[in-house]
């Protein structure tokens, strides 16, 4: 094996050799004015979507997603506690996240084990993995293809919309964009890049065997989705 | 298997020859055309989107270099480490590198096009490394020790009772046909593997310079299982992969789910820029990005060739290549089959090794009709045969085996066309005794063993009529 100073060398030299390729190709085929113009108006167009919300949760519910609306974050425990008794859910799992905290109760109540994901993953695989249902909020959701917004982070990690076999996830109507190019036009994304963002429009999925569909071939089964507001 | 005339030929007629396999092509590239036609035909922009995808593209590589500087400082910054492999054995160096600093012994492999080129899993083993395919398709292919046949559905020749049969004989369960139960199965040994492994690898399906961020698109959770859980991960693409602008993504992901799998969205769509940040409790601790070029920058530089970069890797062209649906996927001998292998496979490989994929094409068009970025793929099947038997001075620069593809007998076939074209006497005594010796000739010079015996096996010989147009015409009474 050759010895870092080697291999950063090598590095080097390849980048220079392929980049130094690329601006010849650039200076053999320049570029057409019109290649380098962005189409603004079919950016900024707005699809006729109908009311965002129930173009939301119509779309979530085509993949098999189950939905349903609620008024406010305190009506959120109550309307969603039938969901845990329907699937069995015997073990819930969420971030550090306060405004969590009267559901985690009201579910204990119901004699569901809520846990915390709050240690590393190292520390806490068994928990990570060996839960029915994951619970996260959300940075929103896009209207037209009905698709929620996760940025996992310290308060709420990646697995917990992952590891699980069932993954509820809330939903700020408020926080709705009509398209993904609205979202990214918002500028949140690029004013801090996070770690990881990931959208996710139903379940874990797969047709790789006859193109028959199956879900929850790595990740959760089920998609559970409540609207806030 | 390697691109190679011969092979070809002998995977080609043995795969014509099974009922069975057809039918499994088949019924796959009919159930995925329908799916993507319905949602394309919702569309109500469609010619409209397809441009607007295929001026993304060609924006992003019309400043590729300084792209790819973007990109690289921008990951820089963040902690993720960049390398530059400008061949395939390069890139797997790489990967063992990191692999030995880090005593990894098992590696977990989201779907990568890019590792398949660099045969990445055959590499790690030959190194005490066990790579696994986590992607259910690849999964399958890989347990049957084969090679992906198609782009996006991996396993797409095999019925559920002959993955049954490989689940029941290799991982040791009971027989089930039940794709749900067969999905199941593969769910709980890939959990256990996530787990255990020291890498994970993965494809990107768009890098954003703007951002720096690696986009993913995907529908089983693997490639953000890989990208999350290992300690490590190493992500793989070519250096084409690159846009300009976040926004960008809009447009593109719209085609490509749309042209895959019919779907408006994937259940998954990743984006990735950084290592696990302190206070983070899950994510890798090491993120690296491999660029490779692998032939890529050659193609570059010829603004037609270029085009073969727009691909965005859908797979639509294969479902509706005539010749793909009848032969399948392993003919072609790399991890590019179908329309879009048959125009990249031969400038990567070299066009005396894989000239002969330009010409298994009937040019019919229905590949570029269906490209969501609407490659010429035809256009493009012509240079390259072009280019395979007689180069331009540019070709012969640019492509690996320009001319390796020339043929002494049909180089003779053309210098007696055309000495006969440049001589009306000889043009004339030609054609006078094709007509005379046309209904007599043939079956003894071009009988079964003749020069056309291929050709004549499924169609019947033409017979040169007695008196050529020529005559007719000067027959006709003038007006």
């Amino acid at each position: 094996m050759p010895a870092p100073t080697d291999s950063a060398a090598a590095n080097a030299a390849a980048r220079e050799r392929i980049l130094t390729r690329l601006r010849q190709g650039m200076a053999a085929v320049p570029a057409r004015p019109e290649v380098l113009e962005l189409d603004e108006d079919w950016l900024r167009r707005q699809p006729p979507l109908g009311d965002p919300a129930e173009r939301f949760l119509r779309e979530q519910q085509s993949v098999g997603s189950q939905v349903l609306r609620v008024p406010t974050w305190e009506a959120l425990p109550a309307a969603v506690a039938p969901w845990f008794r329907e699937h069995g859910i015997a073990s819930a799992i969420t971030g550090r996240v306060e405004r969590l905290t009267p559901l985690r109760r009201h579910l204990a109540e119901l004699g569901v084990t809520v846990r915390t994901y709050d240690k590393p993953l190292e520390q806490q695989r068994g928990e990570v993995f060996g839960t029915d249902c994951g619970i996260t909020t959300s940075a929103g959701g896009i209207a037209e293809t009905g698709s929620i917004i996760l940025v996992p982070g310290p308060e709420e990690p990646r697995l917990l919309s992952l590891a699980v076999p069932i993954h509820l996830a809330l939903v700020e109507r408020a926080r709705l964009h009509a398209t993904l190019g609205d979202f990214i036009r918002s500028g949140a994304y690029q004013r801090a890049v996070p770690t990881n963002l990931v959208l996710v429009s139903g379940a874990s999925r797969t047709a790789d065997i006859e193109l028959t569909l199956a879900v929850g071939v790595h990740g959760p089964r089920l998609l559970l989705v409540a609207l806030i507001g | 298997m390697a691109p190679d005339p011969k092979a070809f030929r002998a995977e080609s007629a043995r795969a014509l020859g099974n009922a069975a396999l057809r039918a499994n092509y088949r019924n796959a590239t009919q159930r995925v055309r329908s799916r993507r036609d319905e949602r394309m035909s919702e569309l109500t922009d469609l010619p409209a989107l397809r441009g607007i995808g295929q001026a993304a593209k060609r924006r992003a590589l019309a400043r590729l270099p300084d792209l790819l500087e973007q990109l690289e400082e921008r990951l820089t910054r963040r902690g993720v480490q960049v390398h530059w492999a400008e061949t395939t054995a390069r890139a797997n160096a790489i990967v063992l590198e990191i692999a030995r600093r880090r005593g990894a012994r098992r590696v977990v492999k989201g779907k990568s096009m890019v590792s398949e080129e660099m045969e990445l899993n055959h590499f790690l083993a030959g190194h005490g490394i066990e790579a696994l395919e986590a992607d259910l398709g690849e999964f399958i292919v890989q347990l049957a020790g084969q090679l992906p046949v198609h782009l996006v559905v991996p396993a797409i020749h095999m019925n559920r009772q002959e993955i049954a049969r490989l689940f029941q004989d290799k991982l040791a369960v009971p027989y089930t046909a039940d794709v749900q139960e067969l999905t199941r199965i593969a769910r709980r040994v890939l959990r256990e593997k996530f787990q255990q492994a020291d890498i994970g690898i993965s494809g990107v399906n768009f890098a954003v310079a703007e951002t720096g961020t690696l986009a993913l698109v995907e529908n089983e959770g693997n490639g953000r299982m890989v990208t999350s859980v290992p300690p490590v991960h190493i992500a793989l693409m070519g250096i084409e992969k690159v846009v300009e602008r976040l926004e960008d993504l809009a447009p593109l992901v719209r085609l490509l789910t749309r042209s895959a799998t019919g779907q408006t969205i994937t259940s998954y769509f990743n984006w990735l820029s950084s290592p696990r940040r302190p206070g983070e409790l899950d994510g890798p601790e090491e993120v690296h990005v491999i660029l490779l070029d692998s032939g890529r920058s050659a193609i570059y530089r010829d603004a037609q060739l270029r085009e073969t970069l727009d691909c965005i890797r859908c797979a639509a062209c294969l479902n509706v290549c005539p010749v793909y649906q009848r032969i399948g996927g392993k003919a072609y001998g790399s991890p590019y089959m179908g329309p879009i292998g048959k125009i990249l496979t031969p400038q990567m490989a070299g066009l005396d090794r894989a000239g002969h994929l330009a010409g298994a094409s009937t040019l019919c068009g229905a590949c570029y009709e269906v490209c969501p970025v609407q490659i010429p793929i035809p256009d493009l099947l012509l240079r390259l045969r072009q280019e395979a038997s007689q180069p331009t001075a540019a070709g012969r620069a640019l492509l690996p085996g320009a001319g390796g593809g020339r043929s002494a007998g049909e180089a003779l076939v053309w210098k007696g066309w055309q000495v006969l074209h440049d001589r009306p006497a000889a043009y004339r005594l030609f054609t006078r005794l094709a007509g005379l010796l046309g209904a007599v000739l043939p079956e003894a010079a071009l009988g079964a063993a003749g020069p056309l015996s291929t050709w004549r096996k499924a169609r019947a010989l033409p017979v040169p009529a007695r008196r050529t147009l020529h005559d007719l015409l000067a027959d006709r009474p003038r007006q």
